[in-house]
Protein backbone atom coordinates (compact mmCIF):
# COMPACT_ATOMS: atom_id res chain seq x y z
CA UNK A 1 0.00 0.00 0.00
CA UNK A 2 1.40 3.36 -0.99
CA UNK A 3 2.45 5.65 1.75
CA UNK A 4 1.85 2.94 4.29
CA UNK A 5 5.43 1.69 4.52
CA UNK A 6 6.17 0.62 8.04
CA UNK A 7 2.54 0.87 9.15
CA UNK A 8 1.50 -1.87 11.50
CA UNK A 9 -1.40 -2.66 9.20
CA UNK A 10 0.90 -3.87 6.45
CA UNK A 11 2.37 -7.26 7.13
CA UNK A 12 4.91 -8.99 4.97
CA UNK A 13 4.07 -12.63 4.52
CA UNK A 14 6.64 -15.32 3.76
CA UNK A 15 6.34 -16.80 0.30
CA UNK A 16 4.74 -20.08 1.31
CA UNK A 17 1.80 -18.51 3.05
CA UNK A 18 0.91 -16.64 -0.11
CA UNK A 19 -0.91 -19.84 -1.02
CA UNK A 20 -4.29 -18.14 -0.99
CA UNK A 21 -7.45 -20.15 -0.47
CA UNK A 22 -10.40 -19.29 -2.72
CA UNK A 23 -13.61 -17.89 -1.17
CA UNK A 24 -15.56 -21.15 -1.49
CA UNK A 25 -13.01 -22.94 0.69
CA UNK A 26 -12.88 -20.11 3.21
CA UNK A 27 -16.67 -20.37 3.38
CA UNK A 28 -16.49 -24.12 3.98
CA UNK A 29 -14.05 -23.58 6.81
CA UNK A 30 -15.95 -20.71 8.41
CA UNK A 31 -19.21 -22.65 8.22
CA UNK A 32 -17.74 -25.12 10.66
CA UNK A 33 -16.72 -22.59 13.28
CA UNK A 34 -18.59 -21.85 16.49
CA UNK A 35 -20.44 -18.55 16.57
CA UNK A 36 -18.05 -16.93 19.00
CA UNK A 37 -15.08 -17.51 16.71
CA UNK A 38 -17.02 -16.14 13.76
CA UNK A 39 -17.85 -12.93 15.58
CA UNK A 40 -14.20 -12.48 16.42
CA UNK A 41 -13.05 -13.20 12.88
CA UNK A 42 -15.17 -10.42 11.47
CA UNK A 43 -12.15 -8.30 12.34
CA UNK A 44 -9.82 -10.21 10.02
CA UNK A 45 -10.55 -8.22 6.90
CA UNK A 46 -13.34 -6.44 5.08
CA UNK A 47 -14.08 -9.41 2.89
CA UNK A 48 -14.32 -11.73 5.89
CA UNK A 49 -16.62 -9.20 7.58
CA UNK A 50 -18.86 -9.07 4.53
CA UNK A 51 -18.89 -12.85 4.23
CA UNK A 52 -19.67 -13.59 7.87
CA UNK A 53 -22.47 -11.02 8.00
CA UNK A 54 -24.11 -12.11 4.76
CA UNK A 55 -27.52 -13.80 5.06
CA UNK A 56 -26.39 -16.57 2.71
CA UNK A 57 -23.51 -17.44 4.98
CA UNK A 58 -25.65 -17.27 8.10
CA UNK A 59 -28.05 -19.77 6.54
CA UNK A 60 -25.22 -22.08 5.52
CA UNK A 61 -23.75 -21.92 8.99
CA UNK A 62 -27.10 -22.63 10.57
CA UNK A 63 -27.68 -25.69 8.47
CA UNK A 64 -24.30 -27.11 9.49
CA UNK A 65 -24.54 -26.34 13.17
CA UNK A 66 -25.60 -29.25 15.22
CA UNK A 67 -23.40 -28.66 18.19
CA UNK A 68 -25.45 -29.01 21.35
CA UNK A 69 -22.93 -27.11 23.40
CA UNK A 70 -23.62 -24.03 21.40
CA UNK A 71 -27.25 -23.91 22.39
CA UNK A 72 -27.84 -21.16 24.84
CA UNK A 73 -30.82 -19.72 26.47
CA UNK A 74 -30.79 -16.00 26.24
CA UNK A 75 -31.67 -14.51 29.56
CA UNK A 76 -32.69 -10.95 29.63
CA UNK A 77 -32.33 -9.57 33.06
CA UNK A 78 -33.84 -6.46 34.38
CA UNK A 79 -31.02 -5.43 36.60
CA UNK A 80 -32.03 -2.80 39.08
CA UNK A 81 -28.39 -2.13 39.81
CA UNK A 82 -28.20 -0.43 36.47
CA UNK A 83 -31.27 1.61 37.07
CA UNK A 84 -33.93 -0.51 35.43
CA UNK A 85 -31.87 -1.31 32.37
CA UNK A 86 -31.82 -4.59 30.51
CA UNK A 87 -28.89 -7.00 30.71
CA UNK A 88 -28.27 -9.94 28.45
CA UNK A 89 -26.81 -13.21 29.54
CA UNK A 90 -26.68 -16.60 27.98
CA UNK A 91 -26.30 -19.99 29.54
CA UNK A 92 -26.52 -23.63 28.46
CA UNK A 93 -29.88 -25.31 28.32
CA UNK A 94 -29.04 -28.07 30.75
CA UNK A 95 -28.05 -25.81 33.58
CA UNK A 96 -31.43 -24.19 33.62
CA UNK A 97 -33.03 -27.46 34.52
CA UNK A 98 -30.55 -28.46 37.15
CA UNK A 99 -30.55 -26.78 40.47
CA UNK A 100 -26.85 -26.20 40.16
CA UNK A 101 -25.54 -22.70 39.93
CA UNK A 102 -26.06 -21.43 36.48
CA UNK A 103 -22.99 -20.06 34.85
CA UNK A 104 -24.18 -17.38 32.59
CA UNK A 105 -22.02 -15.98 29.85
CA UNK A 106 -22.20 -12.26 30.11
CA UNK A 107 -23.05 -10.96 26.71
CA UNK A 108 -21.63 -7.70 27.80
CA UNK A 109 -24.35 -5.19 28.06
CA UNK A 110 -26.16 -3.15 30.36
CA UNK A 111 -27.83 -1.07 27.80
CA UNK A 112 -26.67 2.46 28.11
CA UNK A 113 -27.90 4.06 25.00
CA UNK A 114 -31.63 4.32 24.49
CA UNK A 115 -31.41 5.94 21.11
CA UNK A 116 -31.19 2.68 19.13
CA UNK A 117 -34.06 0.45 18.30
CA UNK A 118 -33.86 -3.28 18.51
CA UNK A 119 -36.21 -5.47 16.62
CA UNK A 120 -36.28 -9.04 17.75
CA UNK A 121 -36.60 -10.37 14.27
CA UNK A 122 -37.29 -13.84 15.55
CA UNK A 123 -35.98 -17.31 15.84
CA UNK A 124 -35.23 -19.52 12.98
CA UNK A 125 -33.77 -22.98 13.56
CA UNK A 126 -32.81 -22.07 17.10
CA UNK A 127 -30.97 -18.99 16.07
CA UNK A 128 -32.33 -15.76 17.27
CA UNK A 129 -31.04 -12.68 15.56
CA UNK A 130 -31.42 -9.39 17.21
CA UNK A 131 -30.79 -6.70 14.71
CA UNK A 132 -29.21 -3.43 15.40
CA UNK A 133 -31.55 -1.08 13.71
CA UNK A 134 -30.32 -0.04 10.32
CA UNK A 135 -27.66 -2.70 9.86
CA UNK A 136 -29.36 -5.69 8.32
CA UNK A 137 -32.61 -7.49 7.76
CA UNK A 138 -33.10 -11.19 7.78
CA UNK A 139 -35.66 -12.39 5.28
CA UNK A 140 -36.91 -15.81 6.27
CA UNK A 141 -37.59 -15.67 9.98
CA UNK A 142 -40.59 -16.43 12.07
CA UNK A 143 -41.43 -14.63 15.23
CA UNK A 144 -42.47 -17.06 17.89
CA UNK A 145 -41.68 -15.49 21.15
CA UNK A 146 -43.48 -15.94 24.35
CA UNK A 147 -42.57 -12.91 26.27
CA UNK A 148 -44.19 -10.64 28.67
CA UNK A 149 -42.41 -7.40 28.20
CA UNK A 150 -44.56 -5.58 30.63
CA UNK A 151 -46.05 -3.31 28.06
CA UNK A 152 -42.96 -2.71 25.99
CA UNK A 153 -43.10 -4.19 22.57
CA UNK A 154 -39.47 -3.81 21.82
CA UNK A 155 -36.19 -3.63 23.65
CA UNK A 156 -33.45 -1.15 23.10
CA UNK A 157 -29.89 -2.36 22.75
CA UNK A 158 -26.77 -0.78 21.28
CA UNK A 159 -25.12 -3.90 19.86
CA UNK A 160 -25.92 -6.74 17.58
CA UNK A 161 -26.10 -9.98 19.48
CA UNK A 162 -25.82 -13.22 17.66
CA UNK A 163 -25.97 -16.45 19.53
CA UNK A 164 -27.46 -19.88 19.37
CA UNK A 165 -30.57 -19.83 21.43
CA UNK A 166 -33.61 -21.91 21.88
CA UNK A 167 -35.67 -19.54 23.93
CA UNK A 168 -35.75 -16.18 25.58
CA UNK A 169 -36.45 -16.01 29.24
CA UNK A 170 -37.10 -12.79 31.01
CA UNK A 171 -36.24 -12.68 34.64
CA UNK A 172 -37.19 -9.79 36.83
CA UNK B 1 -17.33 -55.95 -23.38
CA UNK B 2 -18.68 -57.31 -20.16
CA UNK B 3 -16.25 -59.59 -18.47
CA UNK B 4 -17.47 -62.10 -15.95
CA UNK B 5 -14.05 -63.52 -15.24
CA UNK B 6 -13.19 -63.84 -11.58
CA UNK B 7 -9.72 -62.55 -12.19
CA UNK B 8 -10.95 -59.49 -14.00
CA UNK B 9 -8.12 -57.13 -14.66
CA UNK B 10 -8.55 -53.84 -12.91
CA UNK B 11 -8.31 -50.86 -15.12
CA UNK B 12 -5.34 -48.69 -14.24
CA UNK B 13 -4.84 -45.00 -14.75
CA UNK B 14 -1.74 -42.86 -14.65
CA UNK B 15 -1.82 -39.61 -12.74
CA UNK B 16 0.84 -37.07 -13.63
CA UNK B 17 1.86 -34.36 -11.19
CA UNK B 18 2.83 -30.81 -12.09
CA UNK B 19 6.44 -31.95 -11.84
CA UNK B 20 5.76 -34.61 -14.50
CA UNK B 21 6.03 -37.55 -12.13
CA UNK B 22 3.68 -40.40 -12.90
CA UNK B 23 1.72 -42.61 -10.53
CA UNK B 24 -0.30 -45.68 -11.39
CA UNK B 25 -3.62 -46.10 -9.66
CA UNK B 26 -6.73 -48.25 -10.07
CA UNK B 27 -9.49 -46.44 -11.90
CA UNK B 28 -12.07 -47.57 -9.35
CA UNK B 29 -10.11 -45.77 -6.65
CA UNK B 30 -9.21 -42.70 -8.67
CA UNK B 31 -12.80 -41.88 -9.53
CA UNK B 32 -13.37 -40.74 -5.96
CA UNK B 33 -12.14 -37.57 -7.61
CA UNK B 34 -14.94 -35.98 -9.62
CA UNK B 35 -12.40 -34.30 -11.87
CA UNK B 36 -10.66 -37.57 -12.69
CA UNK B 37 -14.01 -39.31 -13.16
CA UNK B 38 -14.96 -36.76 -15.83
CA UNK B 39 -11.70 -37.26 -17.66
CA UNK B 40 -12.11 -41.02 -17.54
CA UNK B 41 -15.55 -40.64 -19.09
CA UNK B 42 -13.82 -38.75 -21.87
CA UNK B 43 -11.55 -41.77 -22.34
CA UNK B 44 -8.37 -40.46 -20.75
CA UNK B 45 -6.06 -42.98 -19.12
CA UNK B 46 -3.18 -40.61 -18.59
CA UNK B 47 -4.45 -37.84 -16.36
CA UNK B 48 -2.29 -34.72 -16.22
CA UNK B 49 -2.74 -32.73 -13.03
CA UNK B 50 -0.82 -29.50 -13.59
CA UNK B 51 -2.25 -27.97 -10.41
CA UNK B 52 -0.99 -30.66 -8.06
CA UNK B 53 2.66 -31.08 -7.10
CA UNK B 54 4.21 -34.49 -6.49
CA UNK B 55 4.30 -34.33 -2.72
CA UNK B 56 0.64 -33.37 -2.50
CA UNK B 57 -0.39 -35.93 -5.10
CA UNK B 58 1.27 -38.70 -3.14
CA UNK B 59 -0.77 -37.75 -0.07
CA UNK B 60 -3.97 -37.55 -2.08
CA UNK B 61 -3.38 -40.98 -3.59
CA UNK B 62 -2.75 -42.37 -0.12
CA UNK B 63 -6.08 -40.89 1.02
CA UNK B 64 -8.00 -42.24 -1.95
CA UNK B 65 -6.49 -45.71 -1.58
CA UNK B 66 -7.46 -45.85 2.07
CA UNK B 67 -10.98 -44.61 1.42
CA UNK B 68 -11.27 -46.82 -1.62
CA UNK B 69 -11.09 -49.87 0.59
CA UNK B 70 -13.87 -48.71 2.89
CA UNK B 71 -16.08 -51.49 4.17
CA UNK B 72 -18.56 -51.71 7.06
CA UNK B 73 -15.96 -53.32 9.25
CA UNK B 74 -13.07 -50.91 8.91
CA UNK B 75 -14.82 -47.64 9.72
CA UNK B 76 -12.84 -47.16 12.93
CA UNK B 77 -9.66 -47.84 11.05
CA UNK B 78 -10.47 -45.16 8.49
CA UNK B 79 -11.41 -42.69 11.24
CA UNK B 80 -7.97 -43.21 12.78
CA UNK B 81 -6.36 -42.74 9.41
CA UNK B 82 -8.24 -39.48 8.86
CA UNK B 83 -7.23 -38.19 12.29
CA UNK B 84 -3.58 -38.85 11.54
CA UNK B 85 -3.91 -37.59 8.00
CA UNK B 86 -4.74 -34.04 9.07
CA UNK B 87 -1.87 -33.76 11.53
CA UNK B 88 0.08 -31.59 9.18
CA UNK B 89 1.30 -28.02 9.03
CA UNK B 90 -1.04 -25.30 7.81
CA UNK B 91 1.07 -24.97 4.68
CA UNK B 92 0.58 -28.64 3.85
CA UNK B 93 -3.12 -28.47 4.69
CA UNK B 94 -3.54 -25.50 2.37
CA UNK B 95 -1.83 -27.32 -0.49
CA UNK B 96 -4.01 -30.35 0.19
CA UNK B 97 -7.31 -28.51 0.33
CA UNK B 98 -6.51 -26.65 -2.89
CA UNK B 99 -5.73 -29.96 -4.58
CA UNK B 100 -8.79 -31.67 -3.11
CA UNK B 101 -10.91 -28.79 -4.33
CA UNK B 102 -9.42 -28.97 -7.83
CA UNK B 103 -9.90 -32.73 -7.89
CA UNK B 104 -13.44 -32.56 -6.45
CA UNK B 105 -12.89 -35.10 -3.72
CA UNK B 106 -15.80 -34.14 -1.49
CA UNK B 107 -15.00 -36.25 1.55
CA UNK B 108 -11.43 -34.97 1.61
CA UNK B 109 -12.53 -31.34 1.26
CA UNK B 110 -14.89 -31.84 4.23
CA UNK B 111 -12.18 -33.53 6.28
CA UNK B 112 -9.64 -30.79 5.61
CA UNK B 113 -12.03 -27.90 6.19
CA UNK B 114 -13.13 -29.42 9.48
CA UNK B 115 -9.47 -29.78 10.47
CA UNK B 116 -8.87 -26.13 9.66
CA UNK B 117 -11.92 -25.07 11.64
CA UNK B 118 -10.90 -27.14 14.66
CA UNK B 119 -7.44 -25.66 14.66
CA UNK B 120 -8.25 -22.03 14.09
CA UNK B 121 -11.28 -21.51 16.29
CA UNK B 122 -9.33 -20.21 19.27
CA UNK B 123 -6.76 -18.30 17.29
CA UNK B 124 -6.32 -14.57 17.46
CA UNK B 125 -7.26 -12.37 14.52
CA UNK B 126 -3.58 -11.67 13.82
CA UNK B 127 -2.79 -15.37 13.67
CA UNK B 128 -5.65 -15.92 11.23
CA UNK B 129 -4.30 -13.23 8.92
CA UNK B 130 -0.88 -14.85 8.99
CA UNK B 131 -2.17 -18.37 8.40
CA UNK B 132 -4.35 -17.41 5.46
CA UNK B 133 -2.11 -14.65 4.08
CA UNK B 134 -4.79 -12.00 4.44
CA UNK B 135 -3.74 -8.36 4.67
CA UNK B 136 -5.63 -6.16 7.08
CA UNK B 137 -7.59 -3.70 4.97
CA UNK B 138 -9.34 -1.97 7.83
CA UNK B 139 -8.27 1.47 8.95
CA UNK B 140 -7.46 1.53 12.66
CA UNK B 141 -10.76 3.32 13.28
CA UNK B 142 -12.79 0.77 11.30
CA UNK B 143 -11.06 -2.08 13.03
CA UNK B 144 -11.76 -0.58 16.44
CA UNK B 145 -15.42 -0.24 15.54
CA UNK B 146 -15.81 -3.87 14.48
CA UNK B 147 -13.89 -5.00 17.53
CA UNK B 148 -16.05 -2.91 19.82
CA UNK B 149 -19.25 -4.43 18.51
CA UNK B 150 -18.25 -7.80 19.83
CA UNK B 151 -15.64 -7.18 22.44
CA UNK B 152 -16.96 -10.08 24.46
CA UNK B 153 -16.06 -12.52 21.71
CA UNK B 154 -12.44 -11.39 21.92
CA UNK B 155 -12.09 -11.63 25.66
CA UNK B 156 -9.95 -14.34 27.14
CA UNK B 157 -12.49 -15.45 29.70
CA UNK B 158 -12.16 -19.15 30.14
CA UNK B 159 -10.68 -19.72 26.73
CA UNK B 160 -7.06 -19.32 25.98
CA UNK B 161 -6.49 -17.11 22.98
CA UNK B 162 -4.04 -18.77 20.64
CA UNK B 163 -1.71 -16.33 18.91
CA UNK B 164 0.42 -18.88 17.15
CA UNK B 165 0.14 -19.24 13.44
CA UNK B 166 0.94 -22.97 13.44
Amino acid sequence: MEGEEGSSNVTQFPADSMCILPPEIITEILSRLPVKSLLKFRSVSKSWLALICSPEFINTHLSLSTNEEETLHLIILNDLEFGDKWCFKGCPVASLFNNSVTEAVDLGYPIEDDSYDLHIVGSCNELILLWFYGIQQLENTRICLNLDLGGKDHLTIPYMVWGMMSSIVIIR
Amino acid sequence: MASSSKTEQKKMLILKSSEEEEFEIEESIAVQSGTIKNMVEDDFTLIPLPNVDTETLIKIIKYMKKHGEKTKSNEKDIEEFDKEFVKKSFTELKELVLAANYLHITSLIDLLCQAFADRIKNKSVKAIREIFGIPNDFTPEEEAEVYEQHKWAHEEGKEHIDHSAY
